[in-house]
């Protein structure tokens, strides 16, 4: 603050206490106009004009509001009326420069914590590459081995003395086939990491499950897990974006693998749905027999994590995804006689073929 | 084939990755017999010939290195690791079980069967070990118990009459023992007879 705007302050300090004394009189109020005025100039200037007002008010107070301003001769009970004053003067400063001081800090942090909350939501979608990078090497890495050892096992049968054609065909279209199907990893990795403005595309569901699922495999695999698909064979094609929805499925699978991470007791198994909720809705379900959540409502807030590592992000971002898709995200506790053991299932639905008005 | 022909046990979830080994292995000559899970690896019932693992490290159920530990000490065959993602950690513990080779998919095919060829040569040999310490432990279980207390002292270089001495016989006695020690271990000499009592780990 420049010292400019600071002797403004003290300007108004002064004001401040020549109003109160002036409307003071008139409305037989003298103390209270006194208080308020400090409280404006504590409230406004801080310390100092504070101080200044609770000076200038003591002053007046003597003079205009003691039946004599104070003297040797005067009576007892007037030092104490002063006594009180003062105090009341002072603490009033201090309560409102308190008050102040409060409110700027909680600004400060606020500020803090909007930059934060930006950053972190980049930082988790790196940590959501990284461990995506890591399941695609193995994803791209398994028909590639199988690849090179299908290769030269062709070469070998047909090296051999008499050729064997048939094992060298049937190792030829295995090559073909893993070669295909790395390929297709490699695309659909693209579509995943694919920066563009948003789009609404008709796609099928389904797709966009299996595209996720064929990327999420070994990651389920490391951690033993069972993935079950049970998906509407005959679901109409909705409007959407594909790398948005994607995201979506990819967070709540690997989420539904996380809170499964310490179970020991009972099968790990993760389950994801899709099907007509009603004739124009579809619903996608990820069920999990993990630890349960406690607070279903918390965790869709921004930065409410149950996990050690997280961020608290993931869920927040997909309730906006699937909100801006027209759809609507939820939880439910799992509920299977077959398994005992609490788990959770995520919901999310999607209307068919028509775009959020608001989009 | 013959008795001694090595069998390749492949060990490895992804169906692509089994069938384009077992192709590979049986057209350089090898018995493959592959498994989708350590439960069925462990269910079968192997035959008694020089044999190597192919392990992938992540399976679902009990993992690579779960596998290793399970059967590491009995007549386990040498082990190749492969696996898609290796990290240090995972590595260093699977080659300081006695891994032979810790490969990382995409692996080159050479350098898997040379991996292979070293894993049959250990295992042969370890094999031939094993059979070994099996026929002199079947010796040594003919021994009568006081042949038994009789060998440390014979095998120590003692004389009959300071054995005798010893146990409180006659060297009459322990001359006869000693007889009975070296026939029944089929120790050809002095020498050879101290050399079992070693790898039996008598002194």
């Amino acid at each position: 603050m420049g010292k400019h705007s600071r002797l403004k302050y003290y300007g108004l300090a002064v004001i401040a206490c020549a109003v109160a004394v002036a409307l003071g009189g008139p409305v037989e109020a003298q103390s209270s106009c006194l208080l308020l005025a400090i409280m404006a100039s504590s409230l406004f200037g801080g310390t100092g004009p504070g101080l200044l007002a609770v000076g200038l008010s003591t002053i007046a107070f003597n003079f205009l509001v003691l039946p004599s301003p104070l003297s040797l001769s005067s009576p007892s009970s007037h030092y104490l009326r002063f006594g009180v004053f003062v105090i009341a003067a002072l603490a009033t400063s201090q309560l409102v420069e308190t008050k102040k001081r409060i409110e700027e800090s909680r600004r400060r942090i606020e500020e803090a914590l909007s930059s934060t909350q930006a950053r972190l939501s980049r930082a988790t979608q790196i940590a959501t590459v990284a461990e995506l990078a890591a399941s695609i090497a193995h994803e791209v890495s398994q028909p590639l081995s199988a690849v090179v050892a299908n290769g030269r096992a062709c070469i070998q049968w047909l090296s051999a003395e008499p050729a064997d054609l048939a094992n060298a065909k049937v190792a030829a279209e295995r090559i073909i086939r893993d070669g295909k199907a790395a390929g297709e990893v490699v695309q659909h990795m693209r579509a995943l990491f694919k920066k563009t403005a948003l789009e609404r595309v008709a796609l099928n569901v389904n797709e966009v499950i299996e595209e996720v699922l064929s990327l999420i495999h070994s990651e389920a695999v490391t951690k033993q897990i069972a993935v079950e698909t049970d998906l509407e064979k005959r679901l109409p094609s909705t409007l959407g974006d594909r790398v948005q929805l994607q995201q979506v499925i990819f967070n709540l699978l690997l989420n539904g693998i996380e809170a499964m991470g310490a179970v020991a007791d009972r099968p790990k198994k993760l389950i994801i749905r899709s099907k007509m909720q009603n004739s124009d809705t579809i619903l996608v379900e990820v069920q999990d027999y993990g630890a349960g959540v406690a607070d279903s409502d918390k965790v869709f807030e921004a930065f409410y994590t149950t996990k050690e590592k997280g961020m608290g992000m993931g869920l927040s971002i997909c309730r906006s995804i699937v909100e801006a898709h027209g759809g609507h995200l939820g939880i439910s506790p799992s509920q299977d006689p077959g398994t005992q053991g609490p788990g959770t299932t995520f919901f999310f639905t999607l209307p068919l073929g028509t775009m959020n008005p608001n989009e | 084939m013959s008795k001694d022909a090595p069998i390749v046990y492949v060990l490895d979830d992804d169906y692509r990755v089994r069938e384009s080994l077992t192709s590979l292995l049986s057209s350089v000559g090898f018995r493959v017999e592959s498994f989708a899970s350590a439960a069925e690896y462990l269910k079968f019932k192997k035959p008694d010939s020089p044999a190597c693992l192919i392990l992938d490290l992540q399976l679902p159920g009990m993992s690579g290195l779960d596998l290793q530990r399970e059967i590491a000490g009995g007549d386990a065959p040498a082990i190749v690791f492969v696996t898609g993602h290796g990290d240090v950690p995972s590595s260093v513990r699977a080659m300081k079980a006695g891994a032979i080779e810790f490969l990382l998919k995409p692996f080159d095919d050479q350098e898997l069967l040379r991996a292979i060829d070293a894993a049959i040569v250990q295992d042969r040999e370890a094999r031939l070990k094993r059979a070994e310490m099996a026929e002199l432990q079947r010796r040594y279980a003919l021994l009568t118990p006081r042949e038994r207390e009789v060998l440390p002292f014979v095998v120590a270089g003692l004389l009959n009459k300071q054995t005798a001495a010893e146990l409180g016989n006659s060297e009459i006695t322990i001359q006869v023992h000693r007889g009975q020690i070296m026939r029944k271990m089929a120790a050809s000499s002095l020498a050879d007879l101290v050399k079992m009592a070693g790898k039996l780990g008598i002194s």
